[in-house]
């Protein structure tokens, strides 16, 4: 069988089995089982084992649990109920109002990590429940959750952009400063969309009623007194991430740290407690981490096939116009991504695509926030969407996964508008880094 | 039982976390207040996450929380045991294929020994030192043999089933 | 036709890489298509410990790769991988493989992997990007450093640096913020374009570490080619070696302009008296790892003999 031939069979079976119910867990590796025993024989297996090992032993994979601990312990606290009882007096008459605090926080918790996984987990557990309860449209409400936390790789610190930077060795410092402006771009197109959708229909994100929300100033700015500590805890995770205390994993840690002492002192902490949280966090790095080991070996695998000879010579026989290779690339992005998460991608295309793409003269930092960007897209579509299996692993058994699915086609149409004026203007991209370092 | 076993080997496990948070405040006290860090904070929480990584995998299969998309079945609800079957196929074949790589590579990394005698198990060549990828190679044997025998144990329960309704 | 599936170390966009190609290339055309190397970037199979075990599983044929990868596998890689200070520069050191010996050491412990190490390929000593005035060993003391694997991690802390264990990847995000005093990382040329010198105002040579790089294939494999072909294999791997001298050099040269009138980076070299307390730890590390195996002892004790052939012994 040729490689072109194995290419679309495993496209094909990919989404058969996904469609029949198969748990994602197993999808994947079992076709690389498959291949790897029927192309190579039974020594091939080694690189199952042998990728699923290397992808474990990374120090940056413990912020997922540790970010999932600390709001954990925030939700089931009561800090989070308070948090989002303040906002919602404070946000007044505003429709839609909720939707666009949360969003805000999710770009600030954005500016902390530099993964999805956790600040999903972190707005499913907190804000999501809390929007539900304010009778917030369920639809808007998870796609701003699903849309919003994945703006913690748009906005810098960002481990995709570091590991690009690494592969297409340009200064990731440059990266960093060049998602800022499309990364808030983004987040103004979510504020934008929550605003409109709930001024023409106020029952998708309806304000506090007039007679709880007046109050004397005073007494609103009590409300926060309860919050002020664990809120001092989150600010404590961001400073000491930019002020160079200590590194993002070792900060998701001292964050889980400090909320575990602001529900103590709020009385609310036990040891039932915190068995829960740390039972959360494993079901949701259970969930979630055995979806990219299979993943993982499937590219091992297919490398090893000639995937990577395959693919550039696809690439070189589609045309010699600049701009129809570069939609060509990136529609190969965003149609993995519908399939596998983007370690995989950046492992499968990058290869390939960067040395075709600084001869044709395209300017690499600015392809690494298109690619950025495309992953955006990758986290939310259907089959395979990482926010959307967040949001679930955080939510369990409350919500359905193909609701969650459902959700985020506005979203994702909002994700392919920045894309475009990213495309079309690079100079949205590289003119801070310009600015910054001349 | 062995859903049992999965299950408080998760609930153990979980306690890993906790381990890590103290061991990262530990870490970045040592560092700020003494100048200190230590050698063997990274490693070791690499470890005790691998610990909860690996072992979520078969608490999840016991707790039936593994993610699947369920639109088909929920609309066609005849599809529902022809979907299980299937799943347990390619959890069987998964599962068997990535158990028997990991226990060849445990097996070599662990069955080691120097001209002496002395046991001598693959390392991490860093400062530490320590027996990281060892442990890990063989952490990843331990919970993927776990997860398949549940996957089997399904498995034969739907088989049971499904002579006892041709019955 | 003989097919070699090589994985090498770095990713598709290094110079390393894409010399690999042109050699492939060359060797292809040479030998009238008897050699086909396929090369695959850092990665692309397994992981870059675990390139010797995929060859012994027959999925790869070959590597072009460095031994400190495998030093956890066994110290005598680890020795072999890194010269740390002993010697002034790769250039000096990379002729104890033809002049010291090391050569034939080199393939006897390959040999062991059921590999044959075909030629060792240059690399440039690294260099340490730092955002504090790094002037000597002393000034490493309390430096709160990345460490690297290996031997260089060894040395660093014998010089009292204090070094926090974290991925090439943090490691910026931490220099960036402040975790990181200085790092260790790659050539000049690497560090200029990942941007390390954005934040770190000094880069300094102090000749902590010097790694080997090698290719190497399936003993199987090259038993198989005629001595013709492995001859013209050789050849080609040490042409690219010379190839890589002139490249990196000029590359590093070209990146050190740019970071001296862009940047306003301040290059710093150890003087000789540094470079000499330098070689004083690399003995100190040298006599701990050789005590790992005789195989390490057996490199250690070359390399001692041939820095005093050299005159280098202190
Ligand atoms: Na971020
Ligand atoms: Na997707």
């Amino acid at each position: 069988m040729d490689i072109g031939t194995v290419t679309f069979l495993i496209i094909g079976t990919m989404a058969t089995l996904l469609i029949l119910g198969v748990p994602l867990a197993f999808v994947s590796g079992a076709i690389a089982v498959v291949l790897a025993v029927s192309q190579f024989g039974l020594n091939a297996l080694f690189i199952v084992g042998s990728r699923t090992v290397d992808f474990l032993d990374s120090f940056a994979l413990i912020a997922v649990p540790m970010f999932v601990l600390m709001a954990s312990i925030m939700e089931r606290s009561g800090v989070a109920k308070d948090l989002y009882h303040a906002f919602h007096v404070w946000a007044g008459s505003v429709r839609g109002g909720i939707g666009v605090v949360t969003t805000g926080v999710a770009v600030l918790l954005g500016a902390t990590t530099g993964i999805i996984g956790g600040e999903i987990v972190l707005l499913g557990l907190i804000a999501l429940p809390q929007m539900l309860k304010l009778s917030y449209d369920r639809k808007l409400a998870i796609g701003t959750i699903t849309a919003g936390g994945s703006l913690g790789t748009m906005i810098p610190p960002s481990i995709i952009l570091i590991f690009y930077g690494l592969t297409a060795e340009v200064s990731i410092s440059h990266l960093f400063l060049a998602t800022l402006v499309p990364g808030l771009m983004l987040a103004s197109f979510y504020v934008a969309y929550i605003l409109i959708r709930c001024g023409l229909n106020p029952d998708l994100g309806p304000p506090l009623p007039p007679e709880e929300r007046d109050m004397p100033l005073l007494e609103k700015l009590s409300l926060f007194k309860g919050v002020a500590l664990p809120m001092a805890v989150a600010g404590g995770v961001l400073v000491s991430i930019y002020a160079g205390f200590a590194s993002i994993t070792e900060s998701a840690a001292l964050g889980a740290f400090g909320a575990a002492i602001a529900a103590w002192v709020r009385n609310e902490f036990s040891f039932a407690m915190l068995n829960d949280v740390l039972i959360q966090a494993l079901r949701t790095c259970g969930m979630v981490f055995w979806l990219v080991f299979g993943t993982n070996a499937l590219i091992g695998v297919y490398n090893l096939m000639g995937g990577i000879t395959f693919a550039s010579n696809m690439l070189a026989g589609v045309s010699q116009e600049p701009a129809i290779i570069l939609a060509v690339m990136i529609g190969v992005f965003v149609l993995l991504g519908f399939f596998i998460d983007w370690i995989g991608i950046l492992f499968l295309t990058m290869p390939i695509f960067l040395p075709v793409l600084t001869q044709l003269g395209y300017d690499p930092i600015w392809f690494g926030i298109v690619f950025n960007l495309s992953m955006q897209i990758a986290y939310l579509t259907p089959p395979f969407g990482p926010a959307c299996f967040y949001l679930k692993g955080a939510a369990g058994n409350t919500l359905e996964l193909s609701e969650i699915f459902a959700a985020q086609w506005p979203f994702i149409g909002l994700q392919i508008l920045a894309l475009i004026i990213v495309v079309m203007w690079p100079g949205l991209s590289l003119w801070l880094p310009q600015l910054v370092y001349g | 039982m062995l859903d049992r076993l999965a299950i408080w080997l998760g609930r153990t496990t979980a306690w890993c976390f906790a381990a890590i948070v103290l061991i990262m405040v530990y870490e970045v006290v040592a560092r700020y207040a003494f100048n200190a860090p230590t050698t063997w904070a990274h490693e070791t929480s690499i470890l005790l996450a691998s610990f909860g990584f690996i072992f979520g995998g078969a608490f999840c299969m016991a707790e039936g929380t593994h993610m699947r998309i369920t639109l088909l079945v929920e609309q066609r609800p005849r599809f529902a045991r022809f979907s299980d079957a299937l799943s347990l196929i390619a959890g069987i074949i998964y599962l068997g294929g990535l158990s028997y790589a990991a226990w060849r590579m445990a097996e070599r990394a662990i069955w080691r020994f120097s001209l002496n005698g002395a046991w001598d198990p693959e390392r991490s060549g860093s400062t530490l030192n320590s027996p990281l990828p060892s442990y890990l190679k063989a952490l990843l044997f331990l919970g993927s043999a776990l997860f398949l025998l549940l996957v089997l144990k399904q498995a034969a329960a739907l088989l049971q089933r499904r002579s006892r309704s041709v019955d | 036709a003989e097919t070699f599936k090589m994985q090498t170390f770095l990713g598709a966009n290094a110079s390393t890489t894409k010399a690999f190609e042109g050699m492939a290339a060359q060797l292809a055309e040479d030998t009238d298509g008897a050699i086909q190397i396929e090369v695959l970037p850092g990665r692309a199979v397994v992981g870059a410990a675990e390139t010797i075990e995929a060859i012994r599983n027959g999925l790869l044929d070959g590597q072009y790769t460095a031994p400190t990868y495998f030093a956890g596998k066994d110290p005598a890689m680890g020795v072999l991988g890194d010269t740390i200070g002993a010697y002034p520069d790769s250039e000096t050191r990379d002729r104890w493989f033809t002049e010291g010996g090391g050569l034939e050491l080199a393939r006897a412990l390959y040999d062991k992997y059921d590999l044959h190490m075909i030629c060792p390929v240059y690399w440039p000593s690294e260099q340490i990007p730092s955002k504090v005035e790094i002037n000597g060993v002393a000034d490493l003391e309390g430096l709160k450093m990345r460490a690297p694997g290996g031997l260089a991690s060894d040395l660093l802390s014998r010089a009292g640096a204090s070094l926090v264990t974290m991925g090439v990847g943090e490691s910026v995000t931490a220099m960036e913020t402040g975790v990181l005093d200085a790092t260790d990382l790659a050539n000049v040329a690497l560090n200029v374009a990942l941007g390390m010198h954005n934040q770190a105002k000094y880069s300094v040579l102090a000749r902590h570490s010097m790694a080997t790089t090698e290719m190497s294939v399936s003993k199987a494999k090259w038993d198989g080619l005629s001595a013709e072909n492995q001859a013209k294999f050789e050849a080609a791997c040490y042409a690219m070696s010379e190839g890589l001298k002139t490249t990196l050099s000029d590359e590093d040269a070209a990146a050190e302009a740019q970071a001296k009138d862009e940047m306003g980076v301040t290059f710093l070299v150890f003087g000789d008296d540094d470079a000499a307390a330098f070689r004083g730890l690399t003995k100190e590390v040298w006599a701990d790892w050789g005590a790992k195996s005789p195989d390490a002892q057996a490199i250690v004790d070359s390399h001692t003999a041939f820095l005093s052939s050299l005159g280098l012994s202190n």
